[in-house]
């Protein structure tokens, strides 16, 4: 093969934040959890696995955030998800009988039943119940880069006002990392790709060599990137940015221009639980009172109308294999392009959520086999790399500053910096402070329930920080479940503080936040110090 | 009873701190927000000391434009007053990529102000690429030899206007200074020319021109730029960015050997004339 004219580095970033609730009411909340392992985390690693074992030749960056991983690895969340694949079997099997006599569906239904069956039993007989050991194992052959992002996903742009917060985020998420496989993360996607000048010192410190932004930050980036995004910059601290490609983006995810708003494709809202009798489809809906999406559709896009037409499997998987050929033969084009304008092989970086895969987008990751298939055997322009397979292959680059940035509606701060949600902002930097606080004051080694104590105050700080609260409380669906859960973590948080301060810790309520808020078990409140010294003990 | 039941239901949060502060946090580039709080004792205060004046006097915010303030005059200001009980305020600036501070004050009698609490700065993105098209290329083992002197932000957390320094050091690199040029190699063509978009909603240009000292002496000398100590890097190399008003702007560089016994000075003029502003 000669050697390919530039390089494609997509970038799967998965993330949810920590659910999990030890007992009271069942919580619809959980079901994201369950339904993104179902759709896919376990498809997606099916499918690259596959591939690995047929000896195609691929590279992929997976961004798995640390509360992913943490509810992965959970052994209550385990238990109950496998319960969840039970009941979503059950229903499987009761749906292939039920449409029995009915043609359109049947096959379908078919299709949902082995589905489930097959992510059941690699579940349990391909990967034991360790999700995150099977993305390591394709990590350690060599197929895929993993990264990670923030602690809790917190939002950093507005963490800026409160160092030692962001650092936290940075440094924490770095340690849970190399607790899990053994060494630091190479790359870090930045929360909502959100950035802002002086972040990357944090990931500096935290030997992560690279990050991500959007388009813009590396656009407006001071001096001027010669390359825009199709190269990437050092920041001053040695950290490399890379940018956001927003064509292979668009394609992708634009909900009008992108792929998965085609006709054929699955229909994402028109779900069983809607249509079917309550009394046959409330056995299924776990402790919920209400109708909530099983998981089983019939039916396809079909327009941009009401009226939904049944599923047909084949043309779905030809669309998708069309797409996947659209977009490959757009990568060339484009990579010729810039290639002959570049002095050095171009790089398109083309991030997305990983749930759009499966999740969101039903065919996703036929799609991707599609494109890493006729990546690797259809063509010799562009070859799939990762980011941190870029820098070590391309030592220079040029120095500048990227923007503030985000991801977000209009690029910057507004989604989770709005009338609806501005509220959180004096509690977190007021936490935020307090830790830190707290941190300075207690800086030698403490009794074991102040220790215990000062470390929950930090992982309530971080459950109260992830940016989906504030993301959800304006997209305004759920409001009510991250309006309390901030709520929760706020006022958990003053109490350990003040009893804390006051030297008036109850051991037993201790206890009782360690198992109900249970994340980062390794966590280490020193991380808020502020002073320089607790700073060079980390590093070392 | 140990307050978890429901786990995250019926949680209260409080409705302050008792503290006097006022945070401000970037939007975008034409927005701000602020919030403040004032502590019972501050209120206390202000209530003996405006007397009966206090129930006529105005909560306002005082915008400060920080961004040329480094060692040049006063702060443009603007003055916003908002509802006497708001706690927030969403803050409309109409030039991107400048840096900012808001002053919690009253304002009572004839338009005095009664300053209450300073915001920490923040500097708005800009719009559009930047102005600034001088190119540097690094090699990351040229870089991390650069980021491992002391004087590149040393990471720790609690330090001040870090922003500035990390943007003050990529322009000086980016100038490519002779100092820390030394371990760096700028590549061979000119950049190509690329029409620079109109980055605002009007028609505007801003042009003005910095001074970049930079030399190297002996390591662990003391080196001084017109009268101001510069930290020099380990290898003796030292580079500073000053301001360059128009007029003459004399120069002296010196340094002194480790052990106090050599020093040696070097000077020179330089001259900003001829500022001409048209259409």
């Amino acid at each position: 093969m000669s050697e390919p004219r530039g390089y494609l580095a997509i970038v799967l970033h998965a993330h949810l934040p920590y659910v999990r609730h030890v007992r009271g009411e069942a919580y619809l909340e959980e079901k994201w959890f369950y339904e993104a392992l179902t759709e896919t985390y376990i498809p997606l690693y099916t499918m690259l696995a596959r591939l690995a074992d047929e000896g195609v030749p691929y590279r992929l960056t997976i961004s798995l955030s640390p509360t992913l991983m943490s509810m992965c690895r959970d052994s209550l969340l385990q238990a109950r998800f496998s319960e969840f694949l039970d009941g979503l079997c059950r229903l499987a099997e009761l749906e292939t009988s039920r449409t029995r006599w009915q043609h359109a569906f049947h096959e379908t239904a078919k299709m949902y039943l082995e589905r489930f069956q097959h992510v059941r039993s690699v579940y349990h007989d391909g990967l034991h119940g360790d999700v995150i050991g099977g993305y390591a194992r394709l990590a350690d052959e060599g197929r895929i880069e993993l990264i990670t992002t923030a602690a809790t996903h917190g939002y950093l742009p507005l963490m800026e006002v409160c160092p030692s917060a962001a650092r936290a985020q940075i440094i924490a998420a770095a340690s849970y990392y190399r607790n899990t496989f053994g060494h630091g993360p190479r790359g870090m996607w930045l929360p909502e790709c959100g950035y802002y000048p002086g972040v990357d010192a944090y990931l500096r410190e935290a030997g992560v060599r690279y990050f991500f932004t959007d388009a813009h930050g590396i656009e407006n980036a001071s001096p001027r990137p010669r390359y825009g995004v199709y190269a990437p910059i050092y920041c001053p601290s040695g950290v490399a940015a890379f940018g956001r490609d927003m064509e292979s983006s668009k394609q992708v995810w634009s909900a009008h221009e992108g792929y998965p708003g085609d006709f054929d494709y699955r229909e994402f809202y028109r779900d069983i639980a809607y249509d079917l009798d309550w009394d046959y489809i409330r056995q299924f809906m776990g402790d919920c009172p209400a109708r909530t999406h099983t998981g089983i559709k019939y039916y396809r896009v079909t327009g941009r109308t009401e009226h939904k037409e049944p599923y047909v499997r084949e043309w779905a998987i030809n669309k998708a294999a069309s797409h996947a050929g659209n977009f490959v033969f757009n990568r060339e084009r484009q990579i010729e392009h810039l290639a002959r304008v570049m002095d050095m092989g171009p790089i398109v970086v083309a991030p997305y959520d990983a749930e759009l895969f499966g999740h969101w987008w039903f065919e996703g990751p036929e799609f991707l086999e599609f494109v890493i298939r006729k990546i690797a055997y259809d063509q010799n322009t562009i070859k799939l790399i990762t980011p941190g397979d870029y820098l070590d292959e391309r030592a220079r680059a040029q120095v500048s500053v990227p923007s503030m940035s985000s991801w977000g509606y209009m690029g910057y701060n507004e989604v989770w910096l709005a009338d609806c949600n501005h509220w959180i902002y004096p509690h977190l930097h007021t936490m935020a402070r307090r830790m830190s606080e707290l941190a300075d004051v207690y800086a030698m080694p403490q009794p074991d329930l102040l220790r215990r104590a000062l470390n929950q105050a930090a992982r309530e700080l971080m459950l109260a920080q992830s940016s989906d609260w504030a993301f959800i409380m304006k997209a305004g669906t759920c409001v009510n479940y991250a309006v309390e859960r901030t709520k929760a973590h706020i006022s958990r948080f003053n109490r350990l503080y003040s009893d804390i301060r006051s030297s008036g810790l109850d051991h037993e309520w201790v206890s009782d936040l360690e198992s109900v808020d249970n994340i980062f078990p390794d966590i280490d409140y020193t991380i808020y110090s502020t002073s320089p010294m607790a700073s060079a003990i980390l590093d070392t | 009873m140990h307050g978890l039941g429901g786990e995250v239901n019926a949680c209260q949060v409080p409705d302050g701190y008792d503290e006097t502060r006022i945070v401000l946090q970037v939007r975008d580039p034409f927005w701000m927000h602020a919030y403040w709080a004032i502590s019972r004792e501050t209120a206390l205060d202000l209530a003996r000391e405006l007397g009966e004046s206090i129930s006529s006097s105005r909560l306002t915010l005082r915008v400060n434009d920080m961004t040329d303030r480094e060692g040049a005059g006063c702060a443009k200001q603007v003055a916003i007053d908002v509802h006497p009980f708001a706690n927030n305020w969403y803050i409309n600036v109409c030039e991107p990529d400048r840096s900012y501070c808001v002053d919690l004050g009253l304002t009572h009698g004839s338009d005095e102000f009664r300053f209450i609490a300073r915001s920490n700065v923040v500097h708005t993105p800009r719009v559009g690429p930047s102005l600034v098209r001088d190119e540097e290329w690094l090699s990351i083992h040229a870089l991390e030899a650069l980021v491992h002197c002391p004087r590149a932000y040393a990471a720790s957390p609690g330090m001040p206007a870090q922003r500035m320094r990390a943007e003050e050091w990529a322009r000086e690199i980016a100038l490519g200074s002779g100092g820390v040029g030394a371990v760096s190699s700028p590549v061979g063509p000119p950049a190509p020319t690329l029409p620079l978009e109109a980055a605002g909603r009007r028609y505007w240009l801003r042009a003005d021109a910095e001074l970049v000292v930079y030399g190297a002496t002996e390591p662990g000398s003391q080196v001084s730029v017109s009268g101001m100590p510069v930290e020099a890097a380990p290898d003796g190399t030292f580079s500073v960015r000053i301001a360059l008003p128009v007029g003459e702007l004399p120069i002296e560089v010196a340094a002194e050997s480790a052990d106090r016994l050599m020093s040696r000075c070097v000077s020179w003029t330089v001259a900003r004339t001829g500022l001409k502003d048209g259409r």
